[in-house]
């Protein structure tokens, strides 16, 4: 999978699972301030991330550490990178 | 009538979240889908013998137990007579194989003391790990009046399983079994078993174990009488089909019957994988909606409710465990008659001998699945094959334990009972399974007003349902108050 690839099927996934309109999907969106999302949604968050990628996410700092759509992209991509 | 919360589910959870309400100045109404309260720990009467269906005994009720002081607090304390397990040995295991058995004390000095004369080349592994379980079993909050409520964490979702952690004992497996036997007590395998649950749910027996005189039937008397002396009310007949949601918040509830019911809070106490369901347009997320439709549930269970002629005096103030030979617990898997099973008196707290018995044998939901009753109806093809697994059942009892030679039942459970009596899918005996892997909801949701109370949250039991009721309305009144109103009592 390309990082474009990888980049795409984050955002639809997470379009799709949260509702969010694609449109406000920019890289530097804030998950909370600018896409609505609160910490009660960091736990499906991970989930959707799970079942789109196939793999576990056991890095709770680093999910905690999660501010932009940007940063999420930055963690699936080196979560690939590290498994493979 | 205006109502600050309704809540859905007048069981254990929902009796007691009503009180923890009511008794700081909210009106509350609860729904209850059946027609009497607490269906299951109410229990019932066979031949003149209270059988209980849903609580057996507690942990944590000893001297300076968690659950003291939410007892206390709700007055259930000055209603409730409990009586100890027998110090000695709370709950005994039986290896079928050899007919060798065992004897848990009270207590965690006790217990390692036992343990480490029965197995003296793992004493310092024995020591360790009950150490451990000693330190970290109240570490959850409202069980320890200091620990924050956190609402995201993967340490009970990632951590080591309670199998891989007792390899260290396999030179020992009576041991293993010893350590592992109580999972039949949360429904949940030891490989899937999160250490963190066993050491909770074992770790609070470890500490005390006590039953309530008249048990179960006697815990909800009391609630309601309370619930009733504070205001709250209470509707039977009651399902609920949805929850209302208006401009992004809880606004109530519809029944069946049509009725709608408005409240700014609502407490759902129903198993969570029923809840999309009832939320048609609240507005939750689908990938919230979708999590809580794949929890997995608990094992589900045969309980044959039975008298013996022969007084069962062996199950005075204590439990039997029994294992076809020692091993870490397993068995579902297997056929009926090589599963591990449980053993608990009935009746047992008046003076008069011990002659009903409850045996739980643990059961998947697909060994029913066929029948395909949707409601409570059965066939007469169905009485028949239930007849023959009660035939079953009995004399795997009595092959196992020869003090059951003189054993009659009285009454059997099946998954499907469990299924229709507690509403939960796949008859799940402690509702949905906290496993690893597995995210089990919060007591909080995304729909402002909306709460989940119940086993599926914390773990099962009267401490989960408890300590469940606390965080729904620790949520509703402030954490920081309800724990301080609870150190009062401690």
């Amino acid at each position: 999978m390309t990082e474009a690839e990888v980049i795409e099927l984050i955002d639809s996934s997470l379009a799709e699972e949260f509702e969010l309109d694609r449109a406000d999907m920019g890289p530097t969106a804030n998950l909370y301030e600018d896409l609505g999302l609160d910490s009660l949604d960091t736990v499906d968050m991970v989930i959707v991330l799970e079942g789109a990628f196939e793999f576990k996410i056991r890095e709770e700092e680093a999910v905690r550490a999660i501010r932009t759509l940007d940063d999420i992209h930055r963690f699936v991509l080196a979560k690939i990178e590290q498994e493979s | 009538m205006a109502y600050d919360a309704i809540i859905i589910g007048a069981g254990l959870a929902g009796l007691t979240s009503a009180l923890l309400l009511a008794r700081n100045g909210r009106k509350v109404l609860v729904v209850e889908q059946h027609h009497s309260p607490a269906p299951v720990v109410s229990g019932f009467e066979r031949q003149g013998i209270y059988f209980d269906s849903g609580f057996h005994y507690a942990g944590g009720l000893g001297a300076d137990g968690p659950l003291l002081p939410m007892l206390r607090y709700l007055g259930l304390a000055d209603k409730l007579q409990l009586f100890p397990y027998d110090p000695t040995g709370f709950d005994s295991l039986r290896f079928a194989d050899s007919g060798e058995e065992y004897c848990l004390p009270v207590g965690f000095a006790n217990i390692c003391n036992y343990l480490v004369e029965k197995f003296p080349a793992a004493a310092t592994e024995i020591g360790i790990y009950l150490n451990e379980v000693a330190s970290t079993w109240r570490n959850t909050p409202y069980l320890d009046l200091d620990v924050d409520f956190a609402d995201f964490s993967m340490a009970s979702v990632h951590g080591s399983s309670l199998q891989q952690r007792l390899e260290v004992f396999s030179p020992w497996p009576q041991l293993q079994s010893l350590l592992s036997m109580h999972c039949l007590l949360y429904g949940v395998a030891p490989d899937k078993a999160p250490l963190s649950l066993n050491a909770q749910v074992a770790g609070s027996y470890y500490h005390s174990a006590h039953g309530i005189v008249g048990g179960g039937r006697q815990l909800i008397k009391a609630l309601l009488q309370l619930i009733g002396e504070a205001g709250v009310e209470l509707q039977c007949n009651a399902e609920v089909v949805s929850i209302r949601a208006e401009k992004g918040t809880a606004a109530g509830v519809r029944l069946a019957s049509g009725e709608e019911i408005f409240a700014p809070q609502v407490i759902a106490t129903v198993n969570p994988v029923l809840l999309p369901e009832l939320l048609p347009d609240a507005g939750l997320r689908p990938a919230y909606l979708k999590r809580l439709k794949k929890l997995r549930q608990t094992s589900s269970a045969y309980i044959v409710f039975g008298r013996s002629k022969q007084p069962l005096e062996f199950l005075r103030r204590r439990n039997m465990f029994v294992q076809p030979a020692a091993d870490i617990f397993s068995g579902i898997e297997s056929p009926l008659e090589q599963r591990p099973f449980y053993l608990a008196g009935a009746d047992q707290d008046g003076n008069g001998t011990v002659t009903g018995l409850i045996g739980i044998v643990p059961a998947h939901y697909s060994e029913v699945e066929s029948w395909g009753f949707a409601g409570k109806k059965r066939t007469e093809q169905y009485r028949s094959w239930k007849k023959e697994m009660t035939d079953r059942l009995v004399q795997m009892l009595r092959n196992n334990c020869p003090e059951l030679s003189q054993l009659e039942l009285l009454d059997l459970a099946t998954p499907l009972t469990l299924r229709d009596y507690s509403r939960a899918p796949q008859g799940g005996i402690y509702g949905v399974a906290r496993e690893l892997g597995q995210y089990n909801p919060l007591p909080v949701t995304r729909l402002p007003g909306l709460f989940l109370a119940g086993q599926a949250v914390t773990v099962c039991g009267l401490m989960g349902t408890m300590v469940s009721s606390c965080l729904v309305c620790g949520s509703i009144l402030g954490h920081e108050f309800l724990r301080g109103e609870l150190k009062k009592w401690s």
